[in-house]
């Protein structure tokens, strides 16, 4: 029993810790306009409102962008759009990427295979400006292109994963499928991609929880209110001098926008857990 | 079905490191060769010459009437089968054996056709539903062998596919083998460094030693006529007693090496018997059979087989007396 105790005290301390965001952006949401700013101001925060404001979750979602529900569904289905097309591309890219360079002998690979890892050092600031003037010097600026198009070009944290990956796949496998009939290109589609479920999983889950809050690359190209995404959407309930007027319609909307997140987490917990395992130890 | 013919074979990896070379036979059609040899002999590397999978360095390969070297795995019409099986995880046994076929773009009623043939032949009908990580390593076994079946090659190449099934799965299925070569009248070229294995099952055995061709020829003369020690030794369990010295009586005197199977050796307690003495070293009993193992005064050892239940003890002494009439000579 003691043992017991001793365990689980300090996973329930660390839950409260981790849980204690999430329960002060709900609570504030549910507040009125008035105690809300009282309590980010330093006012006492109740456990729970004594009049939860269920409105405050549709007047925030009205007051997304300047056209009342219009912004707020602009940028939802930009952030679905983005997404969901990274995520593709960012699969389909990396796995080819990986593959090739699992299971083709082609001269200089391990070359190239050392400089694409050496981009994993580069922190992303460095080339945020030199990429802007390459996609404004394209005509992409305030499009969803500069978000989209880099991710059909892989990305080297999973590109590695997927050839670590495939270099385990037996080779009599490989050859059996050649004897089929297969090139390396239905091997990949027919072969490889099914058999690498849980990897897709993972390179799938992190990309679209990395994408869906991604607030820096939105933020740099795209400029009109119909075309941003909800991570830089929610920027518009700061008031002209940066300060925070509705501070609960803000938490309400931060809710709403975490939702997507939340339930891929409790749905994918699995794969998270063995994912991060598989990056630890097999890479 | 086709013949298959090797024409001085060879096989150079990088850094000169030669696997294979010289290799010359030709296969008939309908013919099962085997070809065996310790690891790293260069019968792998052989096999997959013909498969394609390896690029021969030297010498022509052909598959019925064609020259092959220049072409395609998929395009020579050939069937593998690994020795770990290589099924595809995620397809169930039925697409396991339909992908190759719709590869080839084979009809949809046509594949089932065969897919069911190779089904009832093989007793997989009840298996076809299910993935191959719910099948027994023998179930396993004859996906790849259906697999191999319904693409109805010209050649089947087998490389060491029972070696991952346990004894007695292994001896069911070589005898399943067998009846299947006969039934289907096909070309096979199968490689294994089973010497039971590659005696029962081949019409003809390629022997190889360090990438080069030993001796040609059926069981029967690799067994009773060996080409050489590496034959003599390498074929027979246990294997042939082998004793090198001089022989006089010759013109000149020359180094030769007497071979002498286990049966033909024979050891006595009468001590009255002429011959070289022994002390037993070991009885080993297998049943139908006794080995016995002596060791010579000079320090080398002899098995003899005897058979049913020896009486024997270890640290008997006695005397070896031969049958000349089964002696081997070896000049190398």
């Amino acid at each position: 029993m003691k043992l017991k105790i001793s365990r689980y005290a300090p996973l329930v301390l660390g839950a409260m810790v981790m849980l204690f965001p999430l329960w002060w952006m709900t609570t504030i949401s549910l507040e009125t306009a008035a105690r809300a700013g009282a309590a980010t101001a330093g006012g006492k925060v109740t456990l729970w409102p004594s009049d939860p404001q269920w409105s405050n979750y549709t007047d925030a979602l009205k007051e997304f962008g300047s056209t009342p529900w219009v912004g707020f569904l602009d940028a939802l289905a930009n952030s679905i759009v983005v997404t969901v097309l990274v995520v593709i591309g960012q699969v389909l890219s990396c796995s080819l990427v990986g593959y090739a360079f699992a299971r083709i002998r082609f001269r200089g690979s391990k070359v190239l295979f050392g400089l694409m890892l050496t981009t994993m050092m580069l922190p992303p600031q460095v080339t945020m400006i030199p990429l802007f003037l390459f996609f404004r010097s394209l005509g992409w600026v305030d499009t969803l292109l500069p978000l989209v198009v880099p991710a059909f070009f892989g990305n080297a944290f999973y590109i590695f994963m997927f050839r670590q990956f495939f270099a385990s796949v037996p080779e009599a496998l490989i050859e059996a499928a050649r004897i089929d009939g297969c090139g390396h290109f239905r091997i990949w589609w027919s072969l490889m991609l099914p058999m690498c479920k849980p990897v897709i999983a993972i390179c799938a889950i992190f990309t679209f929880l990395f994408t869906w809050n991604d607030f820096m690359g939105p933020l740099i190209y795209l400029h009109s209110e119909e075309s941003s995404t909800l991570a830089v959407a929610l920027n518009s309930f700061r008031n002209q001098y940066g300060g925070l007027d509705d501070v609960h319609l803000l938490m309400a909307a931060s809710i709403v926008t975490m939702i997507p997140c939340v339930l891929l987490f409790f749905s994918a917990q699995k794969h998270f857990v063995e994912g991060l395992g598989k990056g630890a130890v097999k890479g | 079905m086709a013949k298959v013919v090797l024409k001085n074979v060879g096989k150079t990896y990088s850094g000169n490191v030669r696997a294979a070379s010289n290799v010359n036979v030709s296969v008939a059609d309908g013919e099962f060769l085997v070809l065996v040899g310790p690891s790293g002999c260069g019968k792998s590397t052989t096999l997959r010459m013909v498969a394609g999978l390896e690029a021969a360095t030297d010498g022509t390969i052909q598959i019925g009437e064609r020259i092959v070297n220049q072409v395609a795995p998929k395009d020579r019409d050939i069937a593998m089968v690994f020795q770990d099986y290589a099924l595809y995880p995620h397809m169930s046994v039925r697409r396991n054996l339909a992908f190759g076929l719709e590869r080839r773009k084979t009809e949809k009623i046509e594949i089932n056709r065969r897919i069911s043939e190779a089904a009832t032949l093989l007793g997989l009908n009840d298996l076809l539903d299910r993935k191959p990580g719910a099948l027994s390593g023998g179930q396993r076994q004859r996906v790849a062998l259906g697999r191999a079946i319904v693409r109805d090659p010209a050649v089947f190449l087998f490389d060491e596919p029972l070696s991952n099934l346990d004894a007695r799965l292994r001896v069911e299925m070589r005898a399943e083998l067998k009846a299947l070569h006969q039934r289907l009248g096909a070309t096979i070229l199968y490689v294994t460094h089973d010497q039971e294995e590659a005696m029962t099952l081949g019409d003809r055995l390629l022997v190889m030693h360090d990438g080069v061709v030993q001796q040609i020829g059926t069981p029967d003369e690799i067994y009773n006529h060996p080409a050489n020690r590496f034959v003599a030794g390498f074929l027979g369990t246990p294997p042939m007693n082998l004793f090198e010295g001089g022989v006089s009586g010759l013109e000149e005197k020359e180094m030769m090496t007497l071979g002498l199977r286990p049966d033909a050796i024979r050891l006595t307690l009468n001590m009255k018997e002429t011959g070289p003495t022994a002390v037993i070293r070991a009885v080993e009993f297998l049943g139908d059979c006794s080995d016995l193992h002596a060791v010579l005064e000079c320090g080398a050892t002899v098995v003899s087989r005897v058979s049913g239940k020896s009486d024997f003890k270890v640290g008997d002494s006695c005397v070896i007396t031969a049958d000349m009439n089964q002696a081997h000579w070896f000049a190398d």
